[in-house]
């Protein structure tokens, strides 16, 4: 068995099924399999540049009115809350002023410890300057730009999620599901080898080497690290914590066992695209013929229901593997389409391609280049054959 | 070794070389840091170089510690190398830790941190590998026992959330959790998707004119993620107590004796000169002729410190001020402390009898409470305190950010702030013909007065957190007849739009545009 070619959970569990090692050998075994086994990092890195480009764009967004969310005046003030006035900054009042109070080890439950005040940070508590904010800004996306390229990856992947959570630790009030999916990305990405893999920095280590080694050198795939696997299996399990909780506290709810969840968004005028042409008239044509309005929520609300709660589970047999995630990217596309929720979904099919074996992905990427490369010599004319194209070199 | 039979390197190439390496990197990053230390004892050099040099010191520590991480073998030879750089790179931080100001303390916070996973990180690279990989899965398993508890922490619907998850979110997870901002729930949608929350504010301007600034908007949103923004702030604002206050002081009284913290009514404070803050004053040593010319200051109420000095500064002489500015400050602030359910009540049934609000056909329009539906407390809609700040938050970025748009040198004067849901149709509905903009589906709730600095203006104001609705009655409203009777007292009937002879009444607008005539005159009278 090949260190890359066993991507899949299951499998390598039952390889050592029959060798009739004791129980606990065999558990140690399969966890050391599960999270060691070296891996290819070339999914790391297509999560790596699918989040980049996500995170770039939306820090890109603020910089339309940054000082509506960053300065003096902006929507969520931040400074100006004392112990003693009570009043002033909302993000002030969180870190020093807000209080909670825990659950009590008595059955009294006004025993409880009372806290104050939460561990967040971010530079931009301290700076409303706008002068300053903008610098720090472009600074930041300078730094979304070389990750997402994959430019000194192993320092600007640190620096990216600090960048990141330095704006949801400021706006607190204005984030929604998309800013926790870029955080859960760049947390992993952060300590994963993610710029070993469709990243300049390999195609600078590649030129290097073939300038070093002229004739002698032959492109190999990226090495498989542990370090790729540990991380992605963090990804993946984390991935999976989120389809759980999101499919099971729907559970909770009468419209998800009544099939009429779809209608809270469809219906929803801030969320659905109402605006746009058709769409309208779509939804009053199928609510005018109720049996295939009712066939459509049910539909939705069990996909949904089945994929959340499924995916968890299913995802690790390599026989039920496609099936979840062509659900997942189906699902994030609806929500896309019919929500608004386009850098959410983004985010969550970055997440989802880890799930993607790296062979998978080079082939794939190969094969892309291969066909760019043909197109060239199509429109350009000369040797199909020459040298790879960078794409080439990126993606092994 | 291939490197050995490339090509000589020259002297520029050597030094930048030698400053890829770890140890002179992280030399560098140490001597950047010291100077930053350095700086930082001198009061007079201002804050940006001195966290430029540390910014910097740290960055290089950073970039010295990954390269050695990358590069390095794991013999233990190495392993103890590269043990010493990080314990190193600790060190720096340390440095930078002490030279952080106390102001900037989400700073220390994060360094703090840093020095904590340089000092576990030079232990953990110590270990055999089996060790290494024990400490990864105990750290994995840590890390998402804490989603999990995130997962768990939130209280079902009328319900307390599982005790154990409450406890290792308090008192195992608080602060790993916040700090990374892994606190996601991930309850999308659950347990029921509900009705999207708008934020509506009337802008009032000095000369009298006002307006009306709504969000979300989509059309005039300049990104499609502007608006996702600004739904997720008007849904951060739609965080209500449910129903009323405690009905009575008693139940206040043990309310604020089990959380250990006052119930206010919003946050922030009041200075007002009582005749109880005046006596103390007196007993204070505050001169008799000083007291006679705060008389006429008596019973004031001043929103903000800056506000009460002026008044003060206008009334008293330099040196009187200067001489019992702490007495007069110390004793005439004072807390709203949160009115009973009982007082919000009975003010709100006597407003809707005493504010003679008049509709646009000229005929009035008493705002009595809804009949039954919705019930009677989802009518209140009090925030929590996050949310009030929120609120308040907007309503001063609003008077910030929306100038007259005749007069761009008409200062804004207050803004009313109110909090709408938007009630989805259900397909019935559609098929109806009823229209998802039509009046009667927004749901308005009003959040209260602000200045341009956020702070609430009308505290006692009776529709204050009630619902101010849009609603269709009879054309003859409020003609006998038209509107129900009960034992609880008078009540509003909203009519199905099918119904002939009737008309939408638009509260929002008329309490927006004539509350402050009306208490103007009731306060001549």
């Amino acid at each position: 068995m090949s260190a890359t070619s066993n991507y899949g959970a299951s499998e390598e569990i039952a390889a050592g099924q029959d060798d009739g090692e004791h129980p606990v050998v065999f558990g140690i075994r399969a966890i050391d399999r599960f999270f060691f086994q070296p891996l290819e990092p070339t999914s790391l890195g297509l999560v790596r540049i699918a989040t980049g480009v996500v995170v770039l764009y939306v820090h890109l967004m603020y910089s339309v009115g940054l000082e509506n969310y960053l300065g003096p005046y902006a929507w969520v003030r931040n400074s100006g809350w004392t112990q003693e006035a009570g009043e002033g900054g909302v993000t002030d009042f969180l870190r020093h002023g807000n209080t909670i109070q825990g659950p009590s080890w008595t059955w009294d439950d006004s025993a409880g410890r009372i806290f104050r005040g939460q561990t967040m940070w971010s530079i931009y508590y301290h700076v409303e300057d706008p002068f300053w904010i903008r610098v720090i800004h472009y600074g930041i996306l300078l730094v979304f730009l070389l990750f997402a390229l994959g430019l000194w990856t192993p320092i600007t992947s640190k620096l990216a999620w600090i960048g990141s959570l330095m704006y949801i630790q400021r706006l607190q009030g204005m984030l929604f599901g998309m800013d926790t999916m870029t955080n859960i990305g760049l947390f992993y990405l952060m300590f994963a080898p993610c710029g070993a893999a469709l990243s300049l920095d390999r195609w600078l280590q590649l030129r290097a080497d073939k300038k070093r080694l002229g004739g002698k050198f032959v492109p190999a795939p990226p090495e498989p690290l542990v370090s790729a696997r540990l991380l992605t299996r963090a990804i993946q399990i984390n991935f999976c914590l989120i389809y759980a909780g999101a499919g099971t506290s729907k559970l909770l709810g009468s419209s998800w066992w009544n099939a009429t969840a779809p209608a809270g968004f469809l219906l929803n005028y801030s969320f659905a695209p109402f605006e746009v042409n058709g769409y309208t008239e779509t939804i009053q044509f199928l609510i005018a013929h109720r049996w295939m309005w009712e066939i459509l929520c049910t539909v939705g609300t069990v996909g949904t229901l089945v994929l959340e709660l499924g995916f968890p589970f299913l995802v690790w047999n390599r026989r039920t593997r496609w099936v979840m995630v062509c659900g997942s990217v189906l699902l994030h596309t609806m929500i896309a389409l019919l929500m608004g929720l386009v850098t959410f979904s983004l985010m969550m099919l970055a997440l989802v391609a880890s799930f993607v074996p790296p062979e998978a992905a080079r082939q794939w990427l190969e094969s892309a280049s291969e066909t760019l490369r043909q197109a060239r010599h199509i429109l350009f004319g000369g040797n199909p054959k020459a040298d790879p194209t960078p794409t080439v070199l990126l993606s092994r | 070794m291939t490197r050995d039979s490339a090509a000589p390197l020259s002297p520029l190439s050597r030094a930048l070389r030698t400053f890829r390496r770890p140890w002179p990197l992280l030399l560098a990053g140490l001597l950047w840091t010291i100077f930053g230390l350095i700086l930082s004892l001198f009061a007079a050099v201002s804050l940006a170089p001195r966290l430029l040099c540390l910014g910097a010191g740290v960055l290089l520590a950073g970039i010295a510690v990954s390269q050695r991480l990358r590069t390095a073998s794991w013999q233990m030879e190495d392993r103890a190398e590269s043990s010493g750089l990080l314990a190193a790179s600790a060190f720096v931080c340390l440095l930078a830790f002490l030279s952080m100001d106390e102001r900037w303390d989400s700073g220390r916070v994060f360094l703090g941190t840093l020095i904590g996973l340089a000092l576990a990180g030079a232990g953990i690279v110590l270990l055999p590998r089996a060790g290494r990989r024990v400490v990864a899965v105990l750290l994995l398993l840590f890390h998402f026992g804490g989603i999990v508890t995130s997962v768990t922490a939130v209280p079902p619907r009328g319900e307390s959330a599982p005790w154990i998850s409450m406890m290792l979110w308090t008192y195992v997870y608080r602060h790993y959790l916040t700090f990374a901002y892994l606190t996601n729930a991930y309850h999308f949608y659950s347990p029921d998707p509900g009705p999207p929350t708008l934020l509506w504010f009337h802008v009032e301007y000095a000369d009298g004119k006002a307006r009306w600034v709504k969000i979300p908007n989509r059309a005039e949103s300049p990104t499609g993620l502007y608006h996702q923004r600004m739904l997720a702030a008007c849904e951060s604002a739609y965080n209500p107590i449910l129903g009323l206050p405690p009905m009575d002081e008693s139940q206040i009284d043990s309310m604020e004796k089990k959380y250990n913290r006052k119930l206010l009514l919003l946050p922030g404070d009041r200075y007002t000169l009582s005749d109880t803050s005046l006596s103390k004053l007196g007993k204070a040593g505050v001169s008799e002729t000083v007291l006679k010319k705060l008389e006429p200051m008596k019973n004031e109420e001043f929103v903000t410190k800056e506000l009460f000095v002026a008044e003060l500064e206008k009334r008293l002489d330099k040196e009187e001020l200067a001489d019992y500015r702490a007495e007069l400050l110390g004793l005439s602030l004072h807390y709203l402390r949160h009115e009973t359910g009982e007082t919000i009540m009975m003010r709100r049934h006597r407003a809707a009898m005493l504010a003679p609000f008049v509709d646009k056909d000229g005929r009035p329009a008493p705002l009595k409470l809804l009949y039954k539906l919705p019930p009677l407390l989802q009518q209140y809609s009090e925030p929590q305190e996050i949310a009030k700040r929120l609120i308040a938050s907007y309503a001063r970025h609003i008077a910030h950010t929306s100038p007259d748009p005749d007069d761009s040198k008409n200062p804004v004067k207050a803004v009313r702030v109110y909090r709408v849901i938007h009630q989805l149709l259900t397909p019935r509905d559609i098929n109806d013909g009823l229209n998802p903009l039509d009046d009667t589906t927004f749901a308005p709730f009003y959040m209260g007065k602000f200045d341009p600095e956020g702070h609430l203006l009308d505290p006692k104001d009776p529709f204050l957190y009630w619902q101010v609705p849009k609603v269709r009655v009879l054309n003859t409203y409020p003609d006998p007849g038209t509107y129900s009777v009960t034992t609880d007292g008078e009540f509003l009937v909203s009519w199905p739009a099918s119904e002939k002879n009737t008309k939408i009444i638009d509260f929002v607008e008329l309490h927006a545009t004539q509350s402050d005539k009306i208490q103007a005159r009731q306060r001549e009278n």
